[in-house]
């Protein structure tokens, strides 16, 4: 069975995992609409990864490997990945959005100081907890790069 | 009827909604009798399958979505079509949260706001 997680049943199912929540509750902490969280749910529980007990959903925690192995699995993890950054695309225009991307060449010096600052940035942002239990107010942030030539080769071939 | 019997003929009449069981017999070489029998519930053979297939393909142009999927299916790498299963599979569940759905009580546990 492949679970092809979207990207919003992620978000339900993240949210599942800090506590057990009433279909309010939810609405409230993803922002996600009324009839679209009836279907993920729907879809959640027919796969056995959300239960429903004393009128609350909550994630099942007895998932076998298999199952955990599918919701890691690295080709969904891309398409999810591609659709977050579609979307952050479609959205670079508007206030509170921000998406760059440069083509640069660096010498060797470049290249530490600026291995430094991105080691700089992840040390601050796995300092960052996660204070507040509205997902719908969490950043997506999302950092890396390649060699041009390299990136340009996969894409063709892989 | 089988499901792809069912599709395929629904298909044909998408692409040619006009056309009379002797066009369509002309159209495929199909014995005017057997499209009667087929479009009527009748089991589909796999050559007549074939035939409704073909006329439907030079219909459609390069540029139709099922063509470069067919031309995707034969030319791409095994990596590619799974990425692409994957982000197809994926759009039709986004769209289909939108549609508003009846879900038996027991899937609705802390309704009432």
């Amino acid at each position: 069975m492949n679970f092809n997680i979207t990207v919003a049943e992620r978000m339900v199912l993240e949210s599942l995992a800090k506590k057990s929540k009433n279909t309010f509750e939810l609405v409230n902490c993803t922002s996600l609409d009324r009839i679209a969280l009836q279907h993920i749910l729907s879809s959640l529980i027919s796969k056995n990864l959300v239960l429903t007990l004393d009128s609350k959903y909550k994630i099942n925690k007895k998932l076998n490997q298999a199952i955990l192995d599918e919701l890691h699995d690295e080709v969904n993890a891309q398409v999810e990945f591609k659709e977050i950054a579609a979307a952050c695309f479609r959205t670079r225009l508007e206030e509170g959005s921000l998406l760059k991307l440069k083509k640069v060449f660096m010498t060797k010096e470049e290249e530490r100081i600026f291995n430094a600052l991105l080691i700089n940035l992840e040390l601050f942002i796995d300092g960052l907890t996660s204070k507040q239990d509205h997902l719908t107010k969490q950043q997506i942030v999302f950092w890396g790069g390649g060699k041009y030539g390299e990136i340009t080769h996969n894409t063709i071939n892989f | 009827m089988s499901t792809l019997q069912n599709s395929i003929i629904k298909n044909y009449k998408t692409y040619f909604p006009n056309d009379t069981l002797k066009d369509i017999s002309n159209k495929t070489n199909i014995q005017l009798t057997r499209v009667f029998r087929i479009f009527n519930g009748s089991e589909m053979k796999l050559c007549e399958y074939e035939k409704l297939e073909i006329v439907i393909d030079r219909k459609i142009s390069a540029n139709d979505f099922c063509s470069v999927a067919r031309e995707c299916f034969s030319s791409l790498s095994q990596g590619k079509l799974d990425q692409l299963y994957a982000e197809m599979k994926q759009f039709l569940k986004l769209s289909e949260l939108c549609t508003p759905i009846t879900l038996s009580e027991e899937f609705l546990p802390g309704r009432a706001l």
